[in-house]
C-alpha cells in the first residue's frame, strides 16, 4: 500500500472488525481505510465476507468486535438511518427500490422532505432533477414509475439516491453484477464522478475488470480475513486472483511508465 | 431500454396519435377513470332495470345510509391492503364496540357523544392490540385478525347477549337523520343540501385548478385544457346531480354522508400527501427496500392497525345507530364487503397499489348492486352469488388492463 | 428543462419546437413518450412537433419497441450517414457516433483496467458501438467508416502497433482487420497524436495553417506532425513519438526498452510517482485537478514537465518549422501551469524567423480532438467530404 500522509482525509476506518453468525466466522480482525477522492475495491471469493463488511459499514449489521471510525471519530451504527446520518450511504445488491413508486419517491425514501401540510413534493422533485443531472443519468423524467426503467437506469437511481444525503462515503455492493457492457460503462462513470466529488467509495465486486478499471486500491478478503492490499496501477488480474484463492503468485514487476 | 428492437425506418411520424397514446396522456388516472366509468354504467344499467326507481331521492339517501359502514371500513382496509396486510376482524370488532357503546349508554348512563368517543377509542385500542402482534411479534396479519375475528365475536356475545335496545334518539339520529333543514326549501329542495353540493363542486374545481397550476409551475406535464375542462364538467355534473336528487329526499343530506365525506377528504390527504401515506405505499411495494431505506416499518404497521381499529369503532357507532340497538350478530361479513370494495376499486392483492377514492367507488358499486337487486326483488341468495361474480370479474378486468398497459 | 417564454401562441409553439429538438439532441434518441416526459409537453403536442421537424428534415423517426410496446423513436437527422470514432486511452475507451458533419449524436465512455488487452478492448468497443446505434435507431450498415485512435505508433501497412511494449497485450495484432471483422465496416487505425493533429489542423486551432505540430501530453507524451497540410507518419508510423526521446542517459527504464525517455520523466504516470512521497497515491486526473487548483507539489511537477516537454518540442519545431504548436492532452487542462513553462522553454530554444513568431496554443477541441480526428480519418479514407465549420465541436451530454 502506498504511504498515506496525514494531509489526506481518512473518511472511513475499520479496525479489527470481527463478526460471527453462530459458529460461522464471517469476518475476523479485518481492517479497511477509505480516503477522500479514493475508490477502494473489496474483492474475494464467495463467503469471503465482502457483503458482511459492506453491511457493517452501512449500519445493517453490528460488528461483534472492532472499531468503526468516521472522519477520525469512533461511531456506533445501529441501523441504516444512523449510518446515513453519519454520512455513509449504501447501494445494495438488489438496489432496495420500490417499483410501485416513481423516481423522486425512491430517491427520498425514508427521508422525505416535509412542508407545512404533509410532504414537500415540489422541492423533492427539484432536488431529484438536480441530482440526476449531476450524475448525467439518462433518465428523462423524475416522475417515471420505477417499473418502467431499464436495469441500467434503476442502477442509476440507486446510485443517485446516495447523493441525496450529501454523504462522505458510498458503499456499492456488486453494482455491475447484472448489467450489460453499456450499462456497466454508465455505472463505472458514475463511480468516477462520485470520486471526483471528493467522496470515498467502497466498491465490492467480483469483476476483476471493473475493479481494475475504476479502483485506486484493492483489498482482498479471504475467509473473512485481510489477505493483501494492492495498488491498481501496479497489480494485475493474476495477482489479485492469486491472493483471493490463496495460491502463491510471484509479484509482477511492471515498470510504471 | 429494450433489447429487442426491431428498427423499421418509417416514412414519417404517426399522423394520428392513437387512442392508446391519448389515454396514456391521462396518466395513471386512466385506471381510476375506468372504475368510475364502470360505476356509471352499473348505475345506468340498474336505473333502467328498476324502471327509474334506483335514482329516486329517498333511495339515493338510503344508499348512503345503508352503505356508510362499508365506506368507512374500506377507507381503513385500503390502507391495510396497500401495506401488504389484511384485516379479517373488522366485522367482529364492529359488534364488540357496538356492544360497549350500547352498554355505556344504557347501563353507565353516558351521554351519547361520550359513548361515541369511547367507541372510537376502544376500536383504536383493539387496533393497537392487533397492531402489536403484527408489527412487533411478526405474526402474519391474516392470523392475528382471524384470531381477532373469533376473539371479538366471542366478547361481543358476552357483552351483548342477544341485543341491547333502548338507545337514545339523538344517538340513533347519527345514522337515520339528516342535516337540519335550517335554510328552508327551494320548491321541494332542501337548500342546505344544495349549498353543500355547490360548495363541494367549488372546492373540487379550486383544488384541481391549483394542482394544475402547480404542475405548470414546475414545467411538468399537464392534461390538455380540453380534457381538463371535460373532466371538471363531468365531475361537477355528477356531484350536482347527486346534490339535486338528495335535496328532494325526505331529510336532505344524510348525516352519515357528511361523516363519510369528511373521512374521505381527510384520508385522501393522508394517503396522497403525507410522509406516512408514502411510507405505506413503500412498505407495500418493497418492504425490505423500505426498511433498508430507513422507514420504520414496525411503526407504520402498528398505526395502520390502530387506524382501522378506530374506523371500525366509527363503523360500529353507525351500525348500532342504524339498527337502533346493539346486536351480537352485527357486522357479519362486514370485512368481506370492505375487502371486496377495496379490490373492485383497484387495490393490488400483493400490496403497494390502491387508493381511498377507488375503495369508495368500489363500495358504491357494491352498494348500487345491492340496492338495485333488492328493488328488483331478486332473491338474497342470488344477490350474494351475483356479488361474488361481480367481484371476480371486476378484479380480472382490472388485471387485464394493467397487463395491457405494460405495468406488469 | 427550459423555461417557456410567455407570449403569443406562435412564439410558444416555436419555443416548444426548440425544446423538443434540444432534448432529442441531448439524449441522442428518444421515443415520443420519453420526449413527452422529458419536456413536460403532452404526447399529442410532441407528435405534432415531431411531424413538423420531420417535414423540415431536422429529425428522423423509426419504429421500435420499448417495454414490449411499439414506440416511435425520434433522432436527429443524419445527413447521408454515420461515422464512428473510437479512442483507446490507457485506462478507458471512448466511442462516439456522429454524422458526416462530425456533430456527435451519442457516445459512451467505458473505464478499462491499465494494461487492458486488445481482444477485451475491441470486444467492448464493438458492444458499445452496437448500443449507440440501437439507441439512435440505426444499424451497422449506416456507418460509413470507423476510426480508431490508440496511444502507440501504428504502421499503416499492417494496421498494427509498430513499437513493441508500448501497449502490452496489443502487439502483433492487425487492429483494423480484427475490428473490421467484428463490425463488418471499414476500420482505420492510427496513433492518437496523429489523429489529434489531423482534427486540430482541419477543425481546430490549426485550421488556417498548413504546418502544425500537435503535442499530446497525457500518460505518455507524443506528437503529431502536419507538413503541408498532411499528417507525416513516417516509415513505420513512429514519426512524432517524442515520448521516447532520451532526455536522461541515466534515467529509468522505459517500457519501449530504452532508458531515460521523456515519458519516464514527464509522462502522467511519472508525475503521479513523483508526488507520491508527499501526497500518497494519486491518478493523473487527480494531479491535473490539484495542479489546476494551485496545490504546490502538483503544480510544481506539472510545470517542470512542461519545461521538459518544451525542450523536446523545441527541437521538433526546429526540424519541422511549423507555424503553430497546438498542445492537448490531460496535462494541457491545467492551462498556463503546463503551457507557461512549455512556451518559455520553446521560446528560448527556437530561433526566431522574420515571417511570423511561432504560436503555441492550447487545443481547441480539448479532450475530443483524438476521437474527432479518428472519425475524420475514417471519413477521409472513405472519401466523404466533411463540411467544415468552426462550430463543429458540439457538446452532447
Amino acid at each position: 500500500m502506498g504511504t498515506s500522509p496525514e494531509s489526506v482525509d481518512v473518511l472511513l476506518s475499520l479496525q479489527g472488525i470481527t463478526k460471527c453468525f453462530g459458529a460461522v466466522e464471517a469476518l475476523v480482525d479485518v481492517d479497511l481505510q477509505v480516503r477522500s477522492h479514493e475508490v477502494v475495491a473489496v474483492v474475494g471469493d464467495n463467503a469471503a465476507g465482502k457483503s458482511t463488511l459492506a453491511k457493517i459499514v452501512a449500519g445493517v449489521l453490528s460488528p461483534d468486535a472492532g472499531v468503526v471510525e468516521l472522519g477520525g471519530h469512533p461511531v456506533v451504527l445501529p441501523n441504516p438511518a444512523a449510518a446515513r446520518a453519519q454520512g455513509v450511504e449504501m447501494v445494495f445488491q438488489d438496489l432496495a427500490l420500490c417499483d410501485n413508486l416513481d423516481v423522486t419517491s425512491n430517491l427520498f425514501l425514508g427521508r422525505e422532505l416535509r412542508g407545512p401540510f404533509g410532504r414537500d413534493d415540489a422541492r423533492m422533485e427539484e432536488i431529484a432533477v438536480q441530482v440526476l443531472d449531476s450524475l448525467a443519468s439518462r433518465i428523462p423524467s423524475a416522475r417515471t414509475p420505477l417499473r418502467e426503467l431499464s436495469a441500467g437506469q434503476r442502477q442509476a437511481v440507486a446510485i443517485a439516491r446516495t447523493l441525496i444525503g450529501q454523504p462522505r462515503v458510498v458503499v456499492l455492493d456488486e453494482p455491475t453484477a447484472a448489467l450489460s457492457i453499456p450499462q456497466t460503462a454508465e455505472v463505472l462513470i458514475h463511480v468516477q464522478r462520485l470520486r471526483d466529488l471528493g467522496l470515498g467509495v467502497v466498491f465490492i465486486s467480483h469483476s476483476m475488470t471493473d475493479v481494475l478499471a475504476v479502483a485506486d486500491r484493492v483489498e482482498v478478503l479471504r475467509h473473512g480475513r485481510n489477505h493483501g492490499s494492492f495498488d491498481t496501477a501496479t497489480t494485475s488480474q493474476e495477482e489479485l486472483i492469486g491472493a483471493m484463492t490463496g495460491a502463491r503468485v510471484a509479484p509482477r514487476r511492471l515498470q510504471v511508465v | 431500454m429494450s433489447t429487442d428492437t426491431k428498427l423499421v425506418p418509417s416514412p414519417g411520424p404517426d399522423t394520428d396519435v392513437s387512442w392508446g397514446r391519448r389515454l396514456q396522456g391521462l396518466g395513471g388516472n386512466a385506471r381510476q377513470y375506468g372504475i368510475v366509468a364502470a360505476l356509471i354504467v352499473i348505475i345506468a344499467l340498474f336505473q333502467w332495470l328498476t324502471g327509474g326507481k334506483l335514482l329516486m331521492a329517498n333511495n339515493v339517501a338510503a344508499l348512503f345510509q345503508q352503505n356508510a359502514y362499508v365506506m368507512i371500513l374500506a377507507i381503513g382496509m385500503v390502507m391495510v391492503i396497500v401495506a401488504g396486510h389484511i384485516d379479517l376482524s373488522v366485522g367482529s370488532v364492529v359488534a364488540f364496540v357496538g356492544g360497549i357503546v350500547a352498554v355505556s349508554m344504557r347501563d353507565w348512563g353516558m351521554p351519547w357523544l361520550v359513548a361515541v368517543l369511547l367507541g372510537v377509542a376502544v376500536g383504536a385500542l383493539v387496533g393497537a392490540w392487533q397492531g402489536f402482534w403484527v408489527a412487533y411479534v411478526n405474526v402474519p396479519a391474516f392470523i392475528v385478525t382471524l384470531a381477532g375475528m373469533l376473539l371479538f365475536r366471542g366478547l361481543a356475545l358476552v357483552i351483548v347477549g342477544e341485543t341491547i335496545a333502548g338507545l337514545p334518539p339523538s344517538f340513533i339520529n347519527i345514522s337515520k337523520g339528516s342535516l337540519p333543514n335550517v335554510l328552508g326549501f327551494a320548491g321541494n329542495s332542501d337548500v342546505v343540501t344544495l349549498v353543500i353540493g355547490a360548495l363541494a363542486i367549488a372546492a373540487i374545481v379550486v383544488s384541481q385548478a391549483r394542482a394544475r397550476i402547480s404542475l405548470r409551475k414546475h414545467r411538468l406535464h399537464v392534461e390538455p385544457p380540453v380534457v381538463f375542462a371535460i373532466k371538471l364538467i363531468l365531475v361537477a355534473a355528477g356531484v350536482g346531480a347527486l346534490t339535486v336528487i338528495l335535496s328532494f329526499s325526505a331529510g336532505g343530506t344524510p348525516i352519515v354522508l357528511v361523516l363519510v365525506g369528511a373521512l374521505v377528504v381527510a384520508y385522501t390527504f393522508v394517503m396522497g400527501r403525507t410522509v406516512f401515506g408514502r411510507h405505506i405505499y413503500a412498505i407495500g411495494g418493497n418492504r425490505q427496500a423500505a426498511r433498508l431505506s430507513g422507514v420504520n416499518t414496525r411503526k407504520v404497521d402498528f398505526w395502520i392497525f390502530v387506524n382501522i381499529g378506530a374506523l371500525a369503532g366509527v363503523a360500529a357507532v353507525v351500525t348500532t345507530a342504524r339498527s337502533g340497538a346493539a346486536i351480537a350478530a352485527a357486522g357479519t361479513n362486514y370485512e368481506l364487503d370492505a375487502i371486496a370494495a377495496c379490490f373492485i376499486g383497484g387495490a393490488a392483492v400483493t400490496g403497494g397499489i390502491g387508493r381511498v377514492s377507488g375503495a369508495i367507488v368500489g363500495a358504491l358499486v357494491m352498494g348500487v348492486l345491492n340496492m338495485g337487486l333488492s328493488i328488483m326483488a331478486v332473491d338474497p341468495s342470488w344477490q350474494m352469488a351475483i356479488k361474488g361474480l361481480v367481484l371476480l370479474l371486476a378484479v380480472a378486468f382490472d388485471l387485464m388492463n394493467k397487463r395491457r398497459a405494460g405495468t406488469q | 428543462m427550459v423555461r417557456k417564454a410567455p407570449g403569443s401562441q406562435s412564439s410558444l409553439r416555436a419555443a416548444n419546437k426548440a425544446l423538443v429538438l434540444q432534448t432529442v439532441q441531448r439524449w441522442g434518441g428518444l421515443t415520443q413518450i420519453e420526449l413527452a416526459a422529458a419536456t413536460g409537453l403532452s404526447p399529442a403536442s410532441v407528435s405534432t412537433i415531431v411531424r413538423d421537424l420531420f417535414a423540415a428534415g431536422v429529425v428522423e423517426t423509426a419504429t421500435t419497441t420499448r417495454n414490449g410496446r411499439r414506440a416511435q423513436l425520434v433522432t436527429v437527422s443524419r445527413r447521408m450517414g454515420l461515422a464512428v470514432g473510437i479512442q483507446f486511452g490507457r485506462r478507458h475507451v471512448h466511442v462516439v457516433l456522429a454524422d458526416f458533419a462530425l456533430h456527435p449524436i451519442a457516445e459512451h465512455t467505458l473505464p478499462l483496467p491499465f494494461e487492458h488487452r486488445v481482444d477485451t478492448g475491441l470486444d467492448r468497443a464493438t458492444v458499445l458501438m452496437a448500443d449507440l446505434l440501437e439507441r439512435v435507431g440505426a444499424s451497422f450498415d449506416d456507418v460509413a467508416g470507423v476510426g480508431v485512435a490508440v496511444p502507440a505508433p501504428v504502421e499503416a501497412g499492417t494496421g498494427s502497433i509498430s513499437v513493441a511494449g508500448v501497449m502490452p497485450g496489443w502487439d502483433g495484432v492487425d487492429i483494423a482487420q480484427t475490428l473490421s471483422k467484428r463490425t463488418g465496416r471499414p476500420v482505420y487505425v492510427d496513433n492518437d497524436a496523429n489523429v489529434g493533429a489531423l482534427a486540430e489542423s482541419a477543425l481546430g486551432a490549426g485550421r488556417q495553417v498548413r504546418d502544425v505540430v500537435y503535442v499530446r501530453a497525457s500518460y505518455g507524451v507524443s506528437a503529431g506532425v502536419v507538413v503541408s497540410g498532411n499528417v507525416h507518419r513516417g516509415y513505420a508510423g513512429v514519426a512524432g513519438e517524442i515520448g521516447h526521446v532520451m532526455v536522461d542517459p541515466q534515467g529509468r527504464m522505459c517500457r519501449c526498452g530504452n532508458r531515460g525517455c521523456l515519458d519516464t520523466v514527464a509522462g502522467g504516470a511519472a508525475l503521479a510517482e513523483s508526488v507520491r512521497p508527499v501526497l500518497g497515491s494519486l491518478t493523473l486526473t487527480d494531479v491535473v485537478r490539484r495542479a489546476g487548483d494551485g496545490e504546490p507539489a502538483c503544480a510544481r511537477v506539472v510545470a517542470d514537465a512542461g519545461a521538459q516537454v518544451g525542450a523536446v518540442v523545441a527541437v521538433v519545431a526546429m526540424v519541422v518549422n511549423p507555424q503553430v504548436v497546438v498542445v492537448g492532452g490531460e496535462l494541457a487542462e491545467t492551462g498556463e501551469v503546463f503551457l507557461g513553462p512549455l512556451r518559455e522553454r520553446i521560446g528560448h530554444r527556437v530561433v526566431g524567423n522574420s515571417v511570423a513568431p511561432l504560436e503555441i496554443v492550447p487545443a481547441e477541441l480539448g479532450s475530443r480532438a483524438e476521437v474527432m480526428g479518428a472519425m475524420l480519418l475514417a471519413l477521409q479514407a472513405t472519401e466523404v467530404s466533411v463540411p467544415v465549420s468552426p462550430e463543429t465541436a458540439v457538446e452532447v451530454v
